[in-house]
């Protein structure tokens, strides 16, 4: 039984590769899921404090 | 000076060169014999431009013969990875598909700046694909291969620019790095490599993997020979919109002023975990030599490093979206589904890593207020095999290609400038440490590297 807490993260793959329109083969699939619930976990770590509203990022673009 | 052997460096090459006691075309004919030897072995190469070399020698030693100013790197010949742009060669950026690509229409930047000074290019370099890479793997033409010990990893991405460098190919080759791919090269193959600080020389010309973090920077076998590349491709570019438009700040009049007036310390806490004993041992050495006792603690280096992977992954999944989706087949199997992974990221993800670096910028440069230089470990081990796939570091099974960049990430991520030095183990192989400075103070990790050189305590002779 899969963990309700848990994301679906090969649905997000799936959903998210047809809106972004990158055709995903099959036999690429769960490299792919395995890749991005890999992100995700750096995500959690590396994100997992708020930063303060006035932290803007710094560009370097200049018109 | 007949004869250009492997371990002749860039500076005596140049002043053999221009006084007339050697000849371009030599030094040419003799380094692409060795190309032609050793690369079977060391697999550097993807292209060898052969006659545009000895076209340049032979204008270069008319020059000389005619009296005229040649440059102060006449003769030297020099080799890009090859995600940097060679007139009339695709340029791959080590895939398959970029072959595909019409050839270039002019030479990157750095390479014209660098054979205006009288430097010669020879060809271009084996790097794994697109640069998402630590481990000089290639699926489509083969690893590069380290000179010290062929079955071993040349390190990535710029594989093919340490293996031609710690192979005495070259004197003096470019890369490009993004999270350590200068840097872990340098380590695992022994030589001296340059990371830049972020925007410092133009990238305009050369195929990027991800633009908030790319640096290109010389690989070379002695600190003069960086100093003095570094200072001729230096300068603004209207080209690359990261670009400085700081005038050049020559360093390589400053190699000689030592170090006693430096404040060098130790990087604390986050690098000096998950490292074997040889890299520990190599940051110790350095250490002690130069007297530093002071350990400084970057904060959050872990946030850091997990951030520059969210935003590598989001940029460079984004810049191949139309490859993806026409051409996935045709990727190396190492980078594919990481790039389709990338493609993916939450914008969420990306923005707040992105603000998250502006933080960590300024908290690092309060933590290093009163530092110049400090020194980190570059890589956790020396050059694993070419087929290794984990590593055990502090009892610990991880794999290897995510984590040959644990100690370079954090550094890169907010563009410091990093001097990688060598370390050679006697009948073992090499490893280097990260000399780290603050932002466009490039002088003060190259003298450093320069003085601990002269005490023979880092040095990169060829294999």
């Amino acid at each position: 039984m899969s963990d309700p807490k848990k994301p679906d993260v090969g649905a997000y793959i799936d959903a998210m590769a047809q809106v972004v329109g990158v055709p995903i083969d099959p036999q690429y699939r769960d490299s792919v899921i395995a890749n991005f619930e890999r992100t995700a976990q750096v995500a959690a770590l590396a994100l997992g404090e708020e930063l303060p509203d006035d932290l803007i990022n710094a560009p370097v673009f200049r018109p | 000076m007949s004869t250009i052997d492997k371990d002749t460096t860039a500076a005596a090459i140049a002043t053999a060169v221009s006084t007339g006691k050697a000849t371009a075309a030599t030094v040419v004919e003799q380094v692409l014999q060795r190309i032609d030897t050793l690369d079977e072995t060391y697999n550097a190469f993807t292209s060898v431009v052969a006659g545009r070399a000895r076209q340049r020698a032979a204008a270069i030693d008319s020059a000389v013969a005619a009296g005229k100013a040649v440059g102060p790197l006449a003769g030297v010949p020099f080799a890009v990875k090859n995600l940097i742009d060679i007139v009339g060669l695709p340029t791959l950026a080590g895939s398959r598909i970029n072959a595909d690509n019409p050839p270039a229409a002019h030479d990157a930047t750095l390479v014209q700046r660098l054979e205006a000074s009288g430097a010669i290019l020879v060809g271009g370099l084996n790097m794994g694909e697109y640069a998402y890479d630590f481990t000089g793997r290639n699926a489509h033409v083969g690893p590069s291969c380290n000179p010290r010990d062929p079955t071993r990893m040349t390190g990535g991405s710029s594989g093919g620019s340490g293996a031609a460098v710690a192979g005495g190919l070259v004197p003096l080759a470019l890369g490009s790095d993004t999270n350590g791919s200068i840097r872990v090269p340098s380590s695992l193959c022994g030589t001296f490599g340059l990371k830049p600080t972020y925007g410092r020389l133009s990238r305009a010309g050369s195929f990027l993997f991800c633009d908030s973090l790319d640096h290109l920077g010389p690989l070379a076998r002695s600190v003069w020979d960086l100093a003095a590349s570094f200072d001729i491709m230096q300068g603004p570019d209207a080209a690359d919109p990261v670009c400085t438009e700081r005038p050049a700040e020559p360093t390589l009049s400053r190699l000689d002023e030592g170090v006693a007036d430096l404040r060098i310390a130790i990087a604390g806490d986050y690098f000096e975990r998950q490292l074997q004993p040889v890299a520990a041992a190599a940051v110790a050495t350095v250490t002690k030599a130069v007297g530093a006792t002071r350990k400084v603690v970057l904060p959050d280096a872990a946030r850091a490093r997990g951030c520059a992977y969210l935003i590598t992954a989001a940029e460079g999944g984004t810049l191949h979206l139309p490859r993806l989706r026409t051409r996935a087949a045709d990727f190396d199997p190492e980078t594919r589904e990481r790039f389709m992974a990338g493609a993916l990221t939450p914008a969420a993800w990306y923005i707040q890593a992105q603000r998250f670096r502006r933080q960590y910028r300024q908290r690092v440069l309060e933590a290093l207020q009163d530092v110049d230089v400090l020194i980190a470990p570059a890589t956790p081990m020396t050059a694993p095999r070419l087929d290794q796939i984990m590593m055990t570091i502090d009892g610990v099974e991880m794999p290897v290609r995510a984590n040959l960049g644990i100690f370079t990430q954090p550094i890169s991520f907010i563009g410091l400038p990093v001097v990688a030095a060598p370390l050679q183990q006697p009948g073992g192989l090499p490893i280097a440490v990260q000399l780290i400075a603050k932002p466009f103070d490039e002088q003060a990790a190259l003298r450093v590297a320069h003085w601990l050189e002269r005490q023979g305590i880092c040095t990169a002779p060829a294999a």
